[in-house]
């Protein structure tokens, strides 16, 4: 074996544990999914099944039976990726064709919430994407509004306006409110209602405006996500150095770190011998 | 730094790229298996989807964890009041932590004990719950000395003072030089109930103690 072979060997035997040794920490599975939720808000539309299928995938992921006007799930956490959401009449045969469906990109560490909106003459799937921060010390709001009864309302807080002449079918920005005790309250044409809500510190709130059964304004108050209240400075000092000498490192187990070890050496080992039996190899390069 | 070594290597002999193939393979495969076990198993039917509270003033509906309002005036409140992490072996009452007056998070005093970041989530309802413990006390291992050999998959359990118990799983472990603590991804708002226990690790210092915290992030079971 001539020196530039040999030091090519190194090389690939090098790069392997490089390789093997970054990567340890790289499983990070920490943002590789995000969150979905779906819902029904289409006034005159009749419940429906729903179905959410990894993209090209025909068998669902997620099916939820019977979802009536006004339903909302909970989020749901997917791997990050593409799905499809699809619709049928509640009971309908699953292989049939959806009355409506669409395209989805889940990414990491965000939320959706996936929403069969409008009239049914002109129902779509709405794809919302949900906030998850907050200005320091305060909450946000948001409003759907989802009501036919009254197609048009003001939404308001005890601390002033929120919306004003919001359209069905309608979705405001996330605004910031002040945390507290507070009364959401809608206005339309034809009725009003309250909701007495709390919005904590750090919380994200979407109020969807509905219609009951008997015709009413309907409020919901849904709390899309929640941090801490208050963001400590930096890490934690949790340590005293009283097993420092053998103290676990990291967050990768040392046995785990010996396995690759293992795996590199294989791979660097097997790579050098195909080297050796396959001589076109040594003049590349 | 080894990093950019690496890729200076690579030129060097045309088959080293498949050697690059095999091993970035390898990673796939490993990162694969870890958010499949991270991740939460697909829900097969949930006959009623639900809402959360209304103005006709019906609750949060049975199953349905996480979606009520967060913190109802009326709701009396409720705390963590220990940790179970059965892989491995602690079983922790918990104190509660809070921060100093520049803003940092104070660790428990007792070193065999854990404790809750008051201003978090309660564990079990929206947002990010932080419970931090020692790695080790002045003369030997303390109440989160594993802390850093959970695995994706491994379970955790919090008891609350409600009487119920809210459940885990660990979906990654992660070290972070202190100095750059990932402040926006422990704390900062979650849609679900999800988890985070901190200790510290790496090389200790004297004067400012460990260089690493090392924290676990958990997602509902």
């Amino acid at each position: 074996m001539d020196r530039t072979t040999r030091r090519r060997m190194l090389a690939v035997a090098g790069l392997c544990v490089a390789a093997a040794l970054l990567s340890v920490p790289a499983p990070a599975s920490a943002q590789s999914t995000g969150w979905v939720r779906l819902a029904h808000l289409s006034p005159d539309t009749p419940s429906v099944d729903v179905y959410l299928y990894a993209f090209g995938n025909p068998d669902a992921k997620i099916v939820l039976q019977h979802v009536g006007y006004g339903a909302l799930s909970p989020y749901q956490r997917l791997a990050v990726g593409r799905y499809t959401v699809a619709m049928r009449g509640a009971g309908a045969d699953p292989d049939s064709d959806p009355v409506i469906s669409t395209n989805l990109e889940v990414k990491s560490g965000e939320a959706l919430t996936v929403a069969g909106f409008g009239r049914t003459a002109s129902l779509k799937i709405e794809i919302l994407t949900d906030s998850l921060s907050t200005p320091p010390g305060k909450a946000t709001l948001r409003v759907i509004q989802a009501s036919l009864t009254n197609p048009e309302v003001d939404v308001s807080t005890g601390a002033g306006s929120v919306a004003e002449n919001l359209r069905f079918p309608g979705v405001t920005g996330y605004q910031p409110v002040d945390p507290g005790s507070t009364v959401v309250h809608v206005t339309g044409d034809t009725s009003e209602a309250d909701l007495p809500t709390n919005f904590a510190t750090a919380s994200i709130h979407t109020v969807v405006v509905l219609d009951s059964a008997s015709g009413e304004l309907r409020l919901v108050d849904l709390t899309d996500a929640s941090g801490a209240t208050k963001t400590p400075v930096g890490g934690v000092n949790t340590g005293l150095g009283g097993a420092a000498a053998s103290a676990p490192s990291g967050g990768d187990r040392p046995a785990a770190r010996g396995w690759w070890l293992v795996a590199a050496a294989v791979l660097a080992a097997g790579l050098a011998i195909a080297w050796r039996v396959r001589p076109g190899r040594r003049t590349a390069g | 730094m080894s990093r950019i070594r690496c890729g200076r290597a690579v030129p060097r002999a045309r088959s080293l790229s498949g050697a690059g193939v095999l091993v970035i393979a390898f990673g796939i495969a490993v990162a694969g298996c870890a958010s499949a076990s991270g991740a939460a198993t697909p829900i097969a039917t949930a006959p009623t989807p639900s809402v959360a509270s209304e103005s006709a003033g019906a609750g949060p509906l049975a199953g349905m964890p996480g979606a009520g309002p967060a913190g109802s005036p009326t709701a009396a409140p409720v705390h963590p009041v220990s940790v179970l992490i059965p892989a491995i072996g602690v079983d922790t009452r918990l104190e509660r932590l809070a921060l100093d007056r520049s803003g940092q998070l104070l660790a428990p005093r007792n070193p065999d004990q854990a404790g809750w970041y008051t201003g978090g989530s309660v564990p079990g309802e929206i947002g990010p719950a932080v419970i931090a413990g020692h790695v080790d006390s002045r003369t030997g291992p303390a109440v989160f000395y594993r802390l850093g050999s959970l695995r994706p998959g491994d379970r955790v359990l919090v008891a609350r003072s409600d009487g119920s118990v809210a459940r885990f799983r660990v979906e990654s472990v992660r070290a972070f030089p202190r100095a750059e603590f990932p402040s926006a991804e422990v704390y900062g708002a979650t849609p679900e109930p999800v988890l985070r226990l901190i200790t510290c690790g790496g090389v200790y210092d004297r004067g400012n103690g460990y260089r690493d915290n090392v924290v676990v992030f958990a997602v509902p079971e």
